[in-house]
């Protein structure tokens, strides 16, 4: 049973079409990139995977049921939102934040176990924060913080993660880092994983599958061979790199559909004032 | 201070007190943490109105508060998830239009007796068994709920938004603690009054928050400045003979001052 199966998926609010004609298929142990523009989809597509949005058409199948009525399959889906929790003054270690993700699992009203508390700090081992379980959630740096949400998303033992921009905030070296964490936690637990973000070249180097959406969705399964030329094929004529400072930040535009005739596309670097 | 314990009203007085100092601590730690604050204020004013329409029908005030506080803290929690007016505007208008019917009401009445001076400052040492019930059964519900959902309350208040996502009961969590703010509102009336009832909401959370590493442990220390606040605001009722609802709240304050001054410095994160 694929953990996602999704076939001309159309959701709109009043008259604005927000998602059209959406297609798209991942495997066990996949790992698909979701990139496309701010306001393309992307959140509102992940939040239909996760079940928290109705009213969509089409079908949409995670791990072959409807995500609205997941069930106790629920926990087989996991998530690391865009704005990974920052309260500095919660009072709550890492462990105890990677303990959360076990609430579910153990069911309404039932205390959290020893055993729980094992896979928590299995957990923290994976995501390599073992030696930080006992610090406050608070204290630690946006790299750290994010690898602990990581793992908790992974306490409840998921076959599907589901990560929206989880780059925001997290520099260039811990990054590089995180790529290495999500291949190897993708190798160990054979887990499948869909990572909307912006950098098409973080996502392009390490992802099975690129999938481009900004209202439609097309799907790109050798990313590694996407060069410039080809992104501004595949774009359309809207394609614009915006570069602040050290962090490449793309913004691409819609898709080129049929019929749209073939306007040139721009591909030159502009750097942003 | 022993001396006064032999009296019965003060040992009614004292138990009430305690009970409702407990109830308040736990919840204030979900208020603080979810910056609920002003919830608290806007549910405890909504009683006026409950308490003013008891006293114009002459049915027991309680009952109304309770209707009123918990219609209250349900407005509140729809405008919160998403309704047609920011939370903190539907507050206030609830809060006002509240007060201004209690107006409306003990104008009806056409007699401003000193009970309704009462309700607004409290009178812990009025309680009587009554209220000691009343308190008691109030007690037994919240923190039965509270301990019941302590884990899924953990989750929800840290972040409401991924404990939908794991499948908890988040609109169940989400009313069930209004609801329990508003019980707890009506029963701390009696013990320092609608208009500093909001404190014991705030105070005893945020005086634990920096010193506490976990929830537990706020919630523990909590209820320990808690009591400690309504124990010394009792006895320098008792001794100076001062309103027992401000020295409660103002011996609460006191600790949250120094709390202050003992937190250890917020480390800088290292980036």
């Amino acid at each position: 049973m694929k953990p996602v199966e999704v076939r001309d998926l159309g959701y709109s609010v009043g008259e604005q079409v927000i998602l059209e004609g959406l297609s798209l298929e991942v495997g066990e142990a996949e790992f698909v990139g979701l990139i496309g523009p701010n306001g393309g989809g992307k959140t509102t597509f992940l939040r239909i995977l996760l079940g928290l949005v109705r009213g969509w058409k089409g079908e949409v199948r995670v791990f072959g049921r409807d995500p609205r009525e997941l069930g106790e399959a629920r926990h087989l889906v996991a998530y690391v939102p865009q704005d990974a929790h920052d309260s500095p003054g919660f009072p709550a270690t890492a462990r105890d934040v990677v303990l959360m993700g076990r609430a579910a699992v153990r069911g309404l009203g039932r205390r959290l176990s020893a055993s729980d508390r094992a896979v928590a700090d299995e957990m923290l081992d994976a995501v390599g924060m073992r030696e930080h379980a006992d610090r406050a959630v608070g204290d630690l740096s946006g790299g750290q913080r994010q690898r602990v949400f990581i793992a908790r998303a992974l306490a409840a033992r998921p076959r599907l993660l589901i990560l929206d921009e989880p780059m925001t905030g997290v520099d260039r070296a811990a990054e590089a880092s995180f790529f290495d964490l999500l291949a190897r936690l993708r190798r160990d637990m054979s887990l499948a994983i869909i990572m909307a973000s912006h950098d098409l070249t973080m996502v392009s180097r390490h992802c099975d599958t690129v999938a481009c959406l900004n209202r439609r969705m097309h799907c790109h399964s050798r990313p590694e061979e996407l060069d410039h030329a080809q992104l501004a094929k595949l774009f359309g004529r809207h394609v614009e790199f915006f570069i602040h400072g050290d962090i490449p930040h793309r913004v691409v535009g819609r898709h080129e559909e049929p019929g749209d005739g073939g306007a040139a596309a721009s591909s030159e670097p502009r750097r942003e004032a | 201070m022993l001396e006064a314990l032999s009296y019965p009203f003060m040992q009614r007085a004292l138990a009430a007190g305690l009970l409702v100092g407990v109830l308040c601590a736990v919840l204030s730690v979900y208020v603080v943490l979810k910056r609920w604050a002003f919830i608290g204020h806007g549910v405890s004013h909504a009683a006026f109105g409950g308490v003013a329409l008891g006293l114009l029908l002459g049915v027991n005030e309680i009952w109304t508060a309770i209707v009123f506080c918990v219609a209250m803290a349900l407005l509140i929690g729809l405008t919160s998830r998403g309704g047609k007016v920011s939370s903190d505007s539907a507050i206030g208008i609830f809060l006002t239009a509240s007060v201004a019917l209690g107006v409306v009401f003990i104008w009806m009445r056409r007699n401003y007796s000193v009970d309704v001076f009462g309700y607004l400052f409290g009178n812990i040492l009025a309680a009587n068994s009554w209220d000691l019930v009343a308190t008691g059964a109030v007690a037994a519900v919240v923190l039965g709920f509270v301990s019941l959902f302590y884990k899924e309350l953990w989750c929800y208040t840290f972040d409401e938004h991924m404990a939908e996502v794991q499948g908890l009961p988040v609109r169940l969590l989400h009313y069930g603690l209004l609801s329990a703010i508003a019980l707890t509102v009506v029963v701390a009336i009696r013990a320092v009054g609608l208009i500093l009832v909001s404190a014991l909401l705030v105070l005893p959370a945020a005086t634990a928050r920096p010193l506490a590493r976990h929830l537990l442990d706020m919630t523990l220390l909590a209820c320990g400045v808690s009591c400690c606040g309504v124990l010394s605001g009792l006895w320098a009722s008792y001794v100076y003979d001062i309103p027992s609802g401000a020295s409660i709240v103002l011996s609460m304050f006191a600790m949250f001052l120094v709390s202050l001054a003992l937190a250890p410095p917020r480390r800088e994160r290292a980036e």
